[in-house]
């Protein structure tokens, strides 16, 4: 199965080299929502997302030439998607590594802000309160939870888009969701979380 | 059994074994941890609530699709690109076409099939054309292979400044060992811009 995935990509990368506006109008449908997920995850900015997308995959047409199927043709893309919003954070001066939830407030101070119950209407789903809280956790945390658990990515290939040891990772994913968890556990009942 | 409860840590690479990285429809291996973990899971509540809380989280992990992108995106991008270009059968052209030059010049000298004088004064006349080369050929090179975190004016300077004297030496005064001392340079241009392309490579990669 990945040989063939393999091979598919191989040929389709051999098309868009050979000139084919087609061929590379299929890589950006077959890998737009893993640019994406980086993307959304990454940047704060809801206005710059789409462009900083588009800037990404003229990145991929232009360095198409160099890439030699080392790695997967997914996880070449993944890494020049991190690494334009790498430069995006670092130009708008964001944090990669720092906690987003709302400054100065610990976790049992979260209570109060979602006790709201207007608040709850319309978005009592699990998927949407762990996105809410996926968004408060540092960004890299958000990165490779989307990774792993949309994507299904290894350690290994997460490390090799975040250039970060595979140890690295799996610790930063393990205390990811603990900390996802404990939040959402201050905040939602079990019950609510399923509901 | 084991006595004490299972960790954060344990319940974690418990819930990835089984259900991430080796699915149920793919047979792994059985794990020992694995099995002592289940045995502790099945006589512990505590342990049986905190599974099935990460079991939710991880369900709902995987419905955390955030990215909303126009339906015509990838026409989008189509557009926004510079003209399709047959890309690699260039750049091999080019490269071919480098590594040519220079074996022919080497094989010329080698083989003293060269009219010295001949050659010299030609040398000459285009040593003012190949410099103009060698800026055209690093500018082609360049935007074939843009890489915006390298500074190309700081690798250029030397190179167009020993060109610059050599153009120079050239015109003043012109013999066999100049000839020989533009085949060398040419040699070493082009095994020098392989080493950037090469360098390009492996610092993407």
């Amino acid at each position: 199965m990945r040989n063939q995935v393999r091979q598919d990509n191989r040929l389709l990368v051999d098309r868009i080299l050979g000139g084919d506006p087609g061929a590379f109008k299929q890589l950006v449908r077959d890998h737009e929502r893993l640019v994406g997920q980086v993307v959304f995850r990454m940047i704060p900015c809801e206005s710059d997302r789409e462009d900083l997308c588009q800037d990404i995959f003229v990145k991929v047409y232009q360095n198409l030439v160099s890439f030699r199927f080392d790695a997967k043709l997914s996880t070449w893309i993944a890494r020049i998607a991190y690494t334009t919003c790498l430069n995006y954070l670092e130009k708008k001066k964001l944090p990669l590594y720092e906690d987003c939830s709302p400054e100065g407030k610990t976790i049992d101070d979260c209570r109060s802000d979602t006790a709201d119950p207007e608040r709850w209407v319309g978005t009592r789903q699990a998927s949407v309160r762990v996105c809410e809280e996926i968004d408060r956790l540092p960004v890299i945390y958000g990165t490779i939870l989307s990774l792993f658990h949309l994507h299904e990515m290894t350690y290994d290939e997460i490390g090799k888009i975040l250039r970060l040891p595979d140890g690295t990772v799996k610790s930063y994913l393990f205390r990811a969701r603990k900390m996802l968890k404990e939040r959402l556990e201050v905040r939602y009942t079990l019950e609510e979380l399923c509901a | 059994m084991r006595l004490r409860h299972l960790t954060d840590i344990e319940i974690q690479a418990l819930l990835d074994r089984r259900t991430v990285l080796e699915p149920p429809e793919v047979p792994g291996p059985i794990y020992l941890k694995d099995l002592d973990s289940q045995e502790h899971l099945d006589h512990c509540p505590v342990c049986k609530a905190e599974l099935e809380t990460y079991r939710e989280l991880y369900a709902g992990l995987g419905r955390t699709e955030v990215s909303y992108l126009p339906r015509n995106f990838a026409t989008k991008v189509t557009f926004s690109l510079p003209p399709f270009r047959a890309q690699r059968t260039r750049a091999r052209l080019q490269l071919a076409l480098i590594w040519a030059t220079s074996l022919l010049v080497g094989l010329a000298w080698l083989l003293g099939r060269v009219d010295w004088s001949v050659l010299a004064a030609r040398a000459m006349t285009s040593a003012f054309g190949w410099w103009c080369q060698t800026k055209a050929m690093v500018t082609v090179f360049w935007a074939m292979f843009p890489r915006p975190d390298f500074d190309l004016t700081r690798l250029l300077t030397p190179v167009y400044g020993l060109s610059d004297s050599i153009t120079k030496v050239l015109a003043s005064e012109a013999g066999p060992a100049h000839v020989v001392l533009v085949a060398g340079l040419i040699l070493l241009m082009a095994v020098w811009l392989d080493l950037i392309y090469l360098g390009s490579l492996l610092h993407r990669l």
